[in-house]
């Protein structure tokens, strides 16, 4: 009898703790708006939607905080504090000064494939203002003397930026927000989300249930679609790509990765780089310099770049390059391209 | 007096052997088939339902706990302990109300403790995962548990058959 | 011959199998059966995808595709949108750099189209059922 009793005890716990009240929440809580300029979707997944809504809420603030902070379209913002101070040194607190350090430093390790004053010369071209132009190439050399972000100056705490120069985050700060949210996510007990910062992609642990997460990657001629899907965990995946932001005029297609050295559009035969990496950042800074350095000089930078980092590029003829690391991670997907998938190694 | 020292004995080395076949089952990579962590076949329930049978509740109950802990720190893994207390336990209090029940048999009663044991150790699963994520796999346990049951009374019967005919021990009856 | 004397066996178990075994085994069936009916995804009645306008942040239509048969064009000031074979897309915009236009087709939930300039958004939402099942999220 007291063994029936007893044993009846145990499975009322199990059953109960079975049947009721999921530990997680099955489909999370999500929100979608907009900041940086773009759309953000966050997906988070918590004990219960309390934990989520506030997690969801930290994120947002974070995401809102940087905007202010970086955006050179926000007159409160140090880097349009710094842009309008004429030469002036601009105090900077340590976080902007750390980005705008990275920031340089990729632009080093990429032979300058990547600028982050090239903004005189993306004013010029307006792509995402009212009325996009081809700027001549004179205009061009003119406002290229105004761009070359070696010239920073760094001292203690400020930053001096010559007269006529300017500079403009948006190649690295969606990569930076994503980074600050992974912390931010860790810090509200979030074990698993997903988030997309304009088209930027970071996936925090793995799905509630344990698998992997499927990143689809958006196939660049045929956009809403896709050509493949990695499955990662903990991971940020950025793409660019000329088919993103463009305009035609005369029958020529002019999109948005400028070459800082020319101040004309990169084309370089890539039509879209996709890098895959655990550093929100660098993948941002990498995906556009590596579409302007094009498929050669990328290959030999990933060869031999001092961090680890797995790529996917996409070049005109049809042909889809992914490094070797993804080779157990990387499902393609069939495509009326039917494009040709090669993988890299480095030797 | 006597009889306890034996009872003694035998508990210890019934742990022991429960231990060897615990450790034996590692061999075969379950998880591979059923990708639940700490998953197994639960062939070391030969000798808990032979010794619920034999030695009674309490003795099974001791050398099932006594054989989880053992066995947990030889493999170095706490974790494997919840798994197989939570599983063990589960088997054991399934098999102790209904052992005494004559109309079922050796195999009936080790059935229902190889479906517990699959019910425990997803409920630990469960538990450790924060998720009802492992209850996917309960059904396809259950049904496996019809048939490692059965495995496991099967040989437990053989054993008493060899015991009751080499006299080894005798029935109360 | 001096057998050892062991413990006599505190209650001896039935050899053979009986039929009420058969009752154990039925109840491990039922309880699988159980389990995995429970777990399948519920039918739910909605399982069309949502489509929601949202201008400025505020909602200005939101539809289901699946009551639409034939191509439709539904206008929300100078944007056109076009619905057609459960796909929807932007057909004609105001803005300057028509991204929104080159975005091309969407069909499941959890897709959009941002025009950012005029903060217009076609967005599909759905029931987990509808979300596409092949992947979580896009990168682009």
């Amino acid at each position: 009898m007291k063994k029936w009793f007893l044993f009846s005890l145990v499975m009322a716990a199990f059953l109960s703790g079975c049947s009721d009240t999921p530990a997680q929440s099955e489909s999370g809580s999500s929100t979608t708006y907009i900041a940086m300029n773009t759309e953000m979707k966050l997906t988070v997944f918590g004990e219960n939607s309390d934990a989520e809504q506030q997690a969801l809420a930290n994120a947002v603030a974070e995401i809102n905080r940087l905007d202010a902070l970086l955006s050179r379209h926000n007159e409160d913002s140090t880097i349009s504090a710094i842009n309008r101070s004429n030469g002036a040194p601009v105090n900077a607190d340590e976080e902007v000064m750390d980005l705008l350090k990275a920031g340089v430093q990729y632009s080093k390790d990429t032979g300058g494939a990547l600028d982050i004053t090239v903004a005189p010369i993306m004013d010029a071209w307006n792509f995402t203002g009212e009325h996009p132009r081809v700027p001549s190439q004179e205009e061009l050399d003119q406002l290229l003397a105004h761009v070359g972000n070696d010239r920073i100056v760094f001292g203690n705490g400020t930053v001096t930026l010559e007269q006529g120069m300017a500079i403009d985050l948006g190649g690295i700060a969606k990569g930076y927000a994503s980074d600050r949210l992974s912390h931010v996510l860790e810090e509200s007990d979030i074990k698993s989300a997903m988030v997309s910062l304009g088209g930027n992609v970071y996936v925090h642990g793995r799905k509630p249930d344990g698998s992997l997460w499927r990143i689809a990657v958006e196939d660049p001629n045929n956009s809403g679609s896709y050509f493949g899907i990695l499955h990662v965990a903990d991971q940020f995946a950025i793409t660019s790509g000329g088919y993103q932001r463009y305009f035609e005029k005369n029958g020529t297609t002019y999109y948005h990765i400028i070459d800082p050295k020319t101040g004309d559009v990169a084309r370089n035969g890539l039509v879209s780089v996709t890098i895959v990496c655990n550093n929100g950042t660098m993948g941002d800074a990498l995906s556009t310099a590596l579409f302007v350095m094009g498929y050669d000089a990328a290959v030999d930078f990933w060869k031999h770049y001092e961090i680890d980092f797995d790529m996917i590029l996409v070049d005109d003829t049809g042909h889809i390059y992914l490094t070797e690391g993804l080779k157990d991670c990387f499902e393609p997907y069939p495509t009326e391209q039917n494009y040709e998938y090669t993988f890299l190694t480095k030797n | 007096m006597k009889t306890d020292v034996h009872k003694l004995a035998l508990c210890a080395v019934l742990t022991a052997l429960a231990l060897a076949l615990s450790y034996l089952e590692n061999l075969f990579p379950a998880a591979l088939f059923i990708p639940l962590p700490g998953i197994k076949l639960g062939l070391a329930n030969i000798v808990t339902v032979f010794a619920l049978y034999y030695l009674g509740a309490l003795p099974a109950l001791t050398i099932l706990t006594a054989r989880c802990l053992l066995g947990a720190m030889f493999a170095g893994n706490a974790s494997a302990l919840f798994f197989s207390l939570l599983g063990g336990i589960l088997a054991m209090l399934l098999m102790i109300a209904l052992h005494r029940i004559r109309a079922f048999s050796i195999y009936g009663v080790s059935i229902a403790g190889a479906a517990g044991h699959n019910i425990g150790q997803v409920g630990a699963a469960i538990i450790t995962l924060g998720s009802t994520a492992p209850l996917a796999y309960l059904p396809l346990l259950l049904v496996v548990s019809i048939f490692t049951g059965a495995l496991t009374g099967f040989i437990a019967a053989l054993l008493f058959a060899a015991m009751n005919k080499t006299n080894l021990i005798q029935s109360k009856e | 011959m001096n057998t050892p004397s062991l413990p006599k066996t505190e209650y001896t178990p039935r050899l053979r199998p009986t039929i009420w075994d058969g009752l154990i085994v039925l109840a491990v069936l039922a309880l699988a059966g159980i389990l995995l009916f429970s777990m399948l995804p519920e039918n739910s009645r909605d399982d069309a995808v949502l489509c929601t306008i949202s201008q400025n942040g505020e909602t200005v239509d939101s539809f289901s595709l699946k009551g639409i048969d034939h191509a439709q064009r539904r206008t929300y000031g100078d944007f056109v949108v076009l619905i057609e074979d459960q796909q929807v897309c932007i057909e004609h915009a105001p803005c300057a750099n028509q991204n929104c236009v080159h975005t091309g087709w969407i069909r499941s939930a959890g897709q959009s189209i941002v025009c950012l300039p005029e903060r217009f958004i076609v967005e599909l939402s759905g029931s987990s059922k509808t979300q596409n099942p092949d992947f979580d999220i896009i990168v682009k």
